[in-house]
C-alpha cells in the first residue's frame, strides 16, 4: 500500500468515524436508528438515494463492461434514470405518506391483518441479506486487489466498520456518510472525466470516434446481438432491474426518512439529476480506458473490467489519483453496505419484532435494543456467507438480490390482496365480526380520519397514486365489508344518502345505515368525532400527521406501533386463511368455465366432426354459436348481476354449463348442437365476468365499492 | 374532528393532478425505454452511424437522460402548481395531509 493510498483510506475513515460518533449522540430512538426520525432534507436525502444506487458495481462495473463490451454495457446505466423516474411517479410520495419504518408499513395501512407485513418482512430481509452478500464479496475482492491483502481480512475489516456505522450511527451516520461518499464520488468522476477530455482535445466526441475506429465495424458503438438467447436474457435482465429497483429496501426506506411526501418527490428528482449527469458521462471514461489503457491490459487485470477505472487514474493521475479512486470505491462499499443493514434491521425490528411477535406491544428501548442486535447479525450473518461466497461471481450475487426483490414483491403485494381478498369475501357473507373486532375498532377510532378518504379511495383503484396519507380507516373499510351488506342495499344507500358536500365526494359516514350505530367499524364521519377523553387527536398515531412533533406523534415511550390494524373479519385463528379457500373456488371456477366450457370446444371439435359427420362450416357454426351467447351476454351481464347479485349469478352459470354440455354430448345433429353451445356461451361470459369483479374486489377496498354501482 | 370539506377538496384535487400526470407520464416513460431495449437487442434499427463516431443507439440512449429530466421536470412543476392551487383548501389542523411517521 502506498503512503497517498494509507493516508487517504485513514482520513476516509476518520471521517466517516467523525460522522458516526456525531450521529451517535442524536441516535437514540428507534426512529432515528431506522429512519433518522424522517429529518433529512429532500435534497440531501436525494443526494443519498443517488449514492446508494451508484455503488462500486454501477462506477466500476459498467465502465468496464463498456470498456471491454462496448455499447451493450451502457445497459448497465441507462435503466437507472428510469427506474426512478418510475420510482418518484409510482412510489416515492405514496411510500413516503404511508410509511414509517419499512415497506411493510405502507401494506400494513392499507390492509388489515399481519399476513403480507410478513411476507413482506421476509422478502425484504432475504432481498437485503442477497444485496449485502454481494457487497461484502465485492467489496472484499476489491480491497484484495487494490492493497493484496488476505480476503478474510478484507471481510472483516468492512464488516467491523460497518457495523460501527450502523450500530452507533443508526440511519443518520448512514444518511450523511452517503452524502459525503456521493460528493466525492462526482468529484472523482469529474476529475477523471476532465483528465480523460485533455487526451483527446477536450471534445467528447473525438473519444466516441476514436472508440469506433479501434475496433472492426465501429464495434464499440454499435449494439451487438449474440444470439436469441442472450438477446432474451439481456432484455429480461433489463425488465427485471429496472423494476427491481422499486422494491429495493434499501433504496424505498430511503424515501421515509423525509417529513413528507413533497420531500419526498424532491428526494427522487435530486437523485435523478444526479444520475443524469454523473451516468452520462460513463461512456467517455469507459472509451478512455479503452483507448489509453487497452482492452487487453483491462482483461488482464480483471476479466469483467471491474478495475479499467482504477487502472485509469493510475495511468492519469498516478499513484495519487489510484488512491483517491480507491478510497472513493472504498467508500461507497460501505455506504452501500451501511444502507443495506439498515434495512434489514428494520424489517426484523420493526415488522417481525414489534408487529408480528409483540402484536405491537412493545417497549420503546426493548426495541430498539433489538433493533441494535439485529444490525449486528446483519452485519455478521453476510459477512460469514461472505467468507464461504469468495469464488462466487459478483454480478450474479447483485443481479440475484435485484431479481429477487423485482420478483418477490409483486408476488408479496399479490399474496396480500388474495388474503385481504378472504377478509372481503368473508365479511361480505355477514359472519364473524365478533366483539372483540368491534372492540379493536373501537381502539382504533381516533386515528380515523375525516370521511373524505374513502370516497378518494373509491375513486382512485391505484392506492399508489394517492398523494396523501392512507391511514387506518382501511381498518374501517374492511369492516364495513364485514357487515355484510349487499351490493343492492349498497346502491340504494348512496342514492339515499347523496353526498351534501356538493363537489361530488361521498363523506364515508353516508354510506348507509350502520347496524352497530354510529362510529362502529368505519372510516366515516361519525368515527372521526369519537375521541376518548383526555387523547387529543394530535397525538393520534395515524400516519399523517403534518406538524406534530416526536412525542405528541411516537408517545415518549412508545415505540411508535400503535397503528396496528385490527382484524376486519372473524375467521378463526389457526385455521386455513378464508382467501386460500376464494382462491381455490375461483380457480374451480375458472377451469369449469373457460377450461371446460369453452376452451374444451377445441379438443372435442375432431371426435364431434368424425361422430357426427361435421363439415368445416358446421364447426365454424358451432363455435360462432358459442361466441354468439357469449357476445349477448357480454351485453347484458352486468345488469342481471346487479339484480340478481354475483354469487347468484356464478352459481347458475355453472349449473347452465353443466346441463348444457350434458345436452352437447347427447346430440345427435349439428342442428342441436349449435344452440346447446349458444347456451353455454353467455354461462362462460358470466364466469368471466365474476372473476373479473372478483378481481376488481382484490384491488379496491371493500368499503369503497358501496359507493360504486355493483356492476361488474 | 369534525368533517371537513376542505380537507376532501384538498385530496381529491391531488388525486385527481396525480392521477392525470402519473398515468401518462408513466406509460411514456415505459414506452420509450423499452422501445429501446427491443430495438437495439431484436432489430438494427439503431446499428446506423448518425454522424462521425456516434451511433444512433448512442443517441437513443442518451435521449433517454434528457427524456427522464425533462419529465421529472414537468412532474414536478406540475404537481407544484397544483398544490399552489389547492393551497387555500389546505388542512391546517394536526391530522393534515402530510403523511407521516416523522415530525
Amino acid at each position: 500500500v502506498s503512503a497517498p493510498a494509507a493516508i487517504l483510506f485513514l482520513v476516509l475513515v476518520a471521517v466517516t468515524l467523525g460522522i458516526t460518533y456525531w450521529a451517535g449522540k442524536r441516535n437514540k430512538s428507534v426512529e432515528s436508528h431506522l429512519v433518522a426520525k424522517g429529518a433529512i432534507s429532500g435534497r440531501a436525502n436525494g443526494v443519498a438515494i443517488a449514492g446508494d444506487f451508484i455503488s462500486a458495481a454501477t462506477f466500476l462495473g459498467t465502465t468496464g463492461a463498456i470498456a471491454l463490451g462496448g455499447f451493450n454495457g451502457f445497459y448497465l446505466a441507462v435503466y437507472i434514470p428510469i427506474a426512478y423516474l418510475l420510482c418518484m411517479l409510482l412510489v416515492a410520495e405514496p411510500l413516503r405518506n404511508l410509511g414509517k419504518f419499512t415497506l411493510g408499513d405502507v401494506l400494513a395501512t392499507r390492509f388489515p391483518g399481519n399476513n403480507v407485513r410478513g411476507v413482506i418482512a421476509t422478502a425484504s430481509i432475504v432481498v437485503s441479506l442477497l444485496y449485502i452478500v454481494a457487497q461484502f464479496v465485492g467489496a472484499a475482492l476489491l480491497i484484495q486487489l487494490l492493497f493484496g491483502i488476505e480476503y478474510w481480512i478484507a471481510a472483516v475489516a468492512i464488516g467491523v466498520l460497518t457495523l460501527v456505522y450502523t450500530l452507533f450511527g443508526g440511519m443518520i451516520a448512514t444518511t450523511y456518510i452517503q452524502i459525503v461518499k456521493t460528493a466525492i464520488l462526482l468529484f472523482c468522476g469529474a476529475l477523471l472525466l476532465v483528465l480523460v477530455l485533455s487526451k483527446f482535445g477536450w471534445n467528447p466526441m473525438n473519444v466516441f470516434q476514436q472508440a469506433a475506429g479501434a475496433l472492426p465495424n465501429n464495434k464499440a458503438i454499435l449494439p451487438t446481438r449474440a444470439g436469441t438467447v442472450p438477446q432474451w436474457e439481456q432484455f429480461s435482465m433489463i425488465f427485471g432491474v429496472t423494476l427491481g429497483v422499486l422494491g429495493l429496501p434499501h433504496v424505498m426506506i430511503r424515501f421515509l426518512t423525509v417529513k413528507n411526501g413533497a420531500e419526498a418527490r424532491t428526494s427522487a428528482v435530486s437523485a435523478i439529476w444526479i444520475f443524469a449527469v454523473f451516468l452520462i458521462t460513463l461512456p467517455v471514461l469507459s472509451y478512455g480506458a479503452m483507448l489509453l489503457v487497452g482492452q487487453a491490459e483491462i482483461k488482464k487485470k480483471s476479466a469483467g473490467g471491474n478495475l479499467a477505472v482504477p487502472q485509469l487514474s493510475n495511468l492519469l493521475g498516478g499513484d495519487l489519483l489510484l488512491s483517491f479512486v480507491s478510497a472513493v470505491a472504498f467508500a461507497t462499499i460501505l455506504a452501500a453496505l451501511s444502507g443495506l443493514v439498515i434495512a434489514t434491521t428494520g424489517s426484523v425490528s420493526h415488522d417481525l419484532y414489534a408487529k408480528l411477535l409483540m402484536k405491537g406491544d412493545v417497549e420503546h428501548h426493548a426495541q430498539l435494543r433489538i433493533a441494535r442486535l439485529a444490525t449486528v447479525v446483519s452485519v455478521l450473518v453476510p459477512a460469514l456467507i461472505a467468507l464461504a461466497a469468495q469464488k462466487q461471481n459478483v454480478a450474479f450475487l447483485a443481479t440475484l438480490a435485484i431479481a429477487v426483490a423485482a420478483s418477490s414483491k409483486p408476488a408479496g403485494a399479490a399474496l396480500h390482496d388474495l388474503l385481504a381478498a378472504g377478509h372481503r369475501h368473508r365479511g361480505r357473507g355477514g359472519h364473524g365480526r365478533g366483539p372483540r373486532d368491534r372492540h379493536r375498532d373501537h381502539l382504533h377510532e381516533p386515528g380515523l380520519p375525516v370521511g373524505g378518504l374513502c370516497a378518494h379511495q373509491a375513486e382512485q383503484p391505484g392506492h399508489l397514486l394517492h398523494p396523501g396519507r392512507l391511514p387506518r380507516d382501511v381498518a374501517g373499510l374492511a369492516g364495513d365489508a364485514a357487515e355484510g351488506r349487499g351490493a343492492r342495499a349498497r346502491r340504494r344507500t348512496v342514492r339515499a344518502h347523496p353526498h351534501p358536500g356538493g363537489h361530488g365526494l361521498r363523506p364515508a359516514g353516508a354510506a348507509g345505515p350502520r347496524r352497530g350505530g354510529p362510529g362502529r367499524g368505519a372510516s366515516g364521519l361519525t368515527l372521526s368525532h369519537t375521541v376518548p377523553p383526555g387523547r387529543s387527536t394530535r397525538a393520534s398515531t395515524g400516519p399523517g400527521a403534518l406538524g406534530r412533533t416526536h412525542d405528541e406523534q411516537f408517545g415518549p415511550h412508545h415505540s411508535a406501533d400503535e397503528d396496528h390494524p385490527p382484524r376486519a373479519h372473524g375467521w378463526p385463528r389457526g385455521r386455513i386463511h378464508y382467501g386460500w379457500i376464494v382462491a381455490v373456488l375461483g380457480m374451480a371456477t375458472t377451469f369449469a368455465s373457460l377450461g371446460v366450457a369453452r376452451f374444451s370446444l377445441g379438443m372435442l371439435l375432431p371426435a364431434m366432426r368424425t361422430d357426427l359427420n361435421l363439415s368445416y362450416t358446421d364447426m365454424g357454426l358451432i363455435s360462432t354459436g358459442n361466441f354468439v351467447g357469449y357476445l349477448v351476454a357480454a351485453l347484458v351481464c352486468g345488469r342481471i348481476v346487479r339484480v340478481f347479485g354475483a354469487r347468484t349469478v356464478i352459481v347458475g352459470g355453472l349449473v347452465m354449463i353443466a346441463v348444457s354440455l350434458l345436452l352437447v354430448a347427447s346430440a345427435s345433429s349439428v342442428a342441436l348442437v349449435w344452440p346447446f353451445y349458444l347456451v353455454t356461451g353467455p354461462r362462460i361470459r358470466y364466469g368471466v365476468r365474476r372473476r373479473l369483479r372478483a378481481h376488481s374486489a382484490l384491488v379496491l377496498p371493500p368499503a369503497c365499492g358501496a359507493g360504486r354501482p355493483a356492476s361488474s | 374532528m369534525p368533517h371537513d370539506p376542505q380537507h376532501d377538496r384538498y385530496y381529491r384535487g391531488m388525486v385527481e393532478a396525480r392521477k392525470k400526470l402519473v398515468t401518462p407520464l408513466v406509460i411514456s416513460t415505459l414506452v420509450f425505454f423499452f422501445l429501446q431495449q427491443i430495438l437495439t437487442n431484436f432489430t438494427s434499427a439503431l446499428d446506423g452511424i448518425a454522424f462521425s463516431g456516434m451511433s444512433w443507439a448512442y443517441i437513443y440512449a442518451f435521449a433517454q437522460f434528457f427524456f427522464v429530466v425533462i419529465l421529472t421536470s414537468i412532474y414536478r412543476s406540475r404537481m407544484r402548481k397544483v398544490e399552489q392551487e389547492l393551497e387555500p383548501y389546505k388542512p391546517t389542523h394536526a391530522l393534515a395531509v402530510d403523511g407521516g411517521g416523522h415530525a
